[in-house]
């Protein structure tokens, strides 16, 4: 071989070796790589031994919640996260009885953390999953501490259509739930695992979205971190879980402006359970006032969601909508009241540009626009990654406002 | 006379035009002798619904009461406290009640003034092959010390318009803006 042919033999490896980093880093949003190789990442000491509950299914149809856990685990492992899940959480779910796996409350997080070794449970939560051309997937994750109380660490969400970047020729398509599905999980995962080294916050993308009409009360600017309690939301439309699914948005938003402490949602479950108390139609001053009390609220917040909408892709775009209140758990007074209303095709003026394929993203815009106009427009703080010393005491309240960055 | 008709004949048309797109004629009562600085915290009852949508009574209703808290004029009870008083005082019929009932409510959630409302259009209205969302509904506001009326009005917004009905157009505006159209009209004519 000359030497004129072996360098040139030499730029086409070069080129060939270029062209397959590019491909396999992915030029675009729509192709990303999947789970990333463990090998080289090694978990370090002081991250959070986690639970993985089973995924719940908040998106009103059938969703393949075993191979979406399974994905969920490998990814969380991919990115060195210490996970306990499968069989071993189901068994010690099993031993105390324990059903319920949409949130943590007291008693079961006693359960994990003494029968499992945990520090913390990941809870997490299928919002779409349409595998029908092109697939639509929606997970939201929340890491929550197996502490007395439990509270709300991390929250984050991904939600993907495979059209969403279509790219020159439509070569950017994810066709295949499969390819979707590692992508959206690999997100997830990733997140988790910035947040665990204390490199970034968890905010997923969407555009905050205005409520039309709201009311803020003056009250809402006094300084001082307040404590949140989302009650559940009323469901008014036809699709099953619409209630829980908006509600998660809502919640993590609101952790995210850094200016809320959230209560975590498995505590106020068992706090109405225990007080019997019901919102059908609204929190009345009654309800308002024994949550307040009994979970150290400041603020209550009553959902109800009139719109929630996933039509099949290609049929229309989704809609939702959504009417807040938030009431002051001491006084009863209202502090907050909105109606917020979004469809998927608002923001396109031509070509389908802008368009937003799942309910989950327009209701994490609604949502994000609710959360920063309570908090008075505010920036949120820096992130930062769990408190020091997370290990030997889960559980102290700065940590509970802080999956984002309290100090 | 012929030149009178070919004067008056554009006058005529023009006032023929005025009166087929339906000049916003909207008729409101306020009670003069009644003091409405006065009035800071107002229950609004359930609207009633004579559509077809299930939910039309109540997206209004939300939509009403968040734009007249917004307002800052009063304070308006939040329907969770609403809905337990009407459990409490067992009344039968929310949306239509008696000066009774209306003193009791008053009472109960210490406020000064009742609204209470119907939803009589909502939606999509037809006219050969156009369409277009319009929205009906009217108010009335009942003094809780005595339950009488003090203040009653009606707005229609949206529908079909001249140009469309001659374009043959489908659209408008969406509904949740034609909504916010004519509960704006009505506290327009609240706080007149």
């Amino acid at each position: 071989m000359t030497s004129s042919s072996s360098s040139s033999g030499r730029r086409v490896a070069a080129l060939a070796s270029l062209a397959l980093a590019l491909s396999a880093t992915g030029c675009g949003g729509a192709s990303r790589t999947a789970i990333p190789d463990a090998t080289g990442a090694a978990p370090p000491p002081t991250r959070l031994r986690v639970a993985l509950y089973p995924p719940q299914n908040a998106s009103g149809r059938p969703a393949r919640v075993k191979e979406l856990e399974q994905g969920l685990e490998l990814a969380l492992r991919a990115r060195g996260v210490e996970v306990v899940a499968g069989d071993a959480v189901r068994r010690a779910l099993a031993a105390r009885r324990i059903r319920y796996t949409g949130g943590l409350d007291r008693e079961s997080a006693a359960a994990v953390r003494d029968g499992l070794g945990v520090e913390a449970v990941f809870i997490p939560t299928v919002l779409l999953d349409d595998p029908a051309y092109p697939p639509r997937l929606a997970v939201d994750g929340r890491l929550v501490s197996a502490a007395d109380p439990p509270a709300i660490l991390w929250e984050d969400g991904v939600a993907r259509g495979g059209a969403d970047y279509p790219g020159w020729f439509s070569q950017g398509i994810v066709s295949s739930i499969g390819a979707l599905q590692g992508q959206v999980l690999s997100d997830l995962a990733g997140s988790l695992s910035e947040w665990l080294d204390g490199k970034g916050a968890p905010r997923p993308g969407c555009d905050a979205i205005r409520p039309r009409i709201a009311y803020r009360s003056r009250k809402l600017d006094v300084a001082g971190l307040r404590t949140v309690a989302v009650l559940p939301f009323v469901n008014q439309t036809t699709r099953r879980n619409a209630g829980e699914a908006f509600e998660l948005q809502v919640l993590r938003e609101l952790v995210a402006t850094g200016q809320f402490k959230v209560v975590e949602p498995g505590n106020v479950r068992e706090r109405m359970l225990a007080g019997r108390i019901i919102v059908e139609g609204g929190a009345s001053l009654d309800a308002a006032r024994v949550m307040g009390e009994a979970l150290g609220a400041d603020v209550l917040l009553a959902g109800f969601v009139r719109d929630f909408q996933d039509p099949p892709a290609q049929s229309g775009p989704p809609q939702v909508e959504l009417g807040v209140q938030a009431i002051d758990g001491r006084t009863g007074d209202v502090l907050w009241w909105s109606s917020s209303r979004s469809r998927g095709d608002d923001g396109v003026f031509f070509w389908g540009i802008g368009r937003v394929s799942t309910a989950a993203e327009l209701a994490c815009g609604v949502s994000r626009g609710i959360a920063g106009r309570m908090a008075g427009d505010r920036p949120a703080p820096a992130p930062s990654g769990p408190p020091s010393g997370a290990r030997s005491a889960p559980a102290d309240d700065s940590r509970a406002a802080g999956g984002v960055g309290t100090p | 006379m012929n030149r009178l008709l070919r004067r008056s004949t554009p006058l005529l048309l023009a006032a023929l035009v005025a009166s087929a797109t339906g000049c916003a004629s909207h008729k409101s009562y306020q009670n003069k002798n009644m003091d409405f600085g006065s009035i800071r915290a107002i229950a609004v009852l359930p609207f009633a619904n004579l559509t077809r949508d299930n939910l039309a009574a109540e997206r209004v209703r939300d939509v009403f009461s968040n734009m007249l808290l917004a307002s800052e004029a009063a304070y308006v009870i939040p329907p969770g406290e609403m809905n337990r008083a009407l459990a409490r005082l067992s009344i039968q019929n929310p949306t239509a009640p008696s000066a009774d009932e209306i003193v009791k409510i008053g009472g109960m959630l210490k406020a000064e003034a009742v609204i209470t409302g119907v939803v009589k259009e909502y939606g999509e209205v037809r006219g050969g092959s156009s369409t277009a969302n319009v929205v009906s509904l009217s108010a009335q506001m009942f003094e809780a010390g005595t339950g009488k009326v003090v203040w009653s009005g009606t707005s229609t917004k949206g529908g079909l318009s001249w140009g469309s009905r001659l374009l043959g157009t489908a659209g408008g505006d969406p509904v949740n803006d034609v909504t916010e159209q004519a509960c704006d009209d009505l506290l327009k004519q609240l706080f007149r």
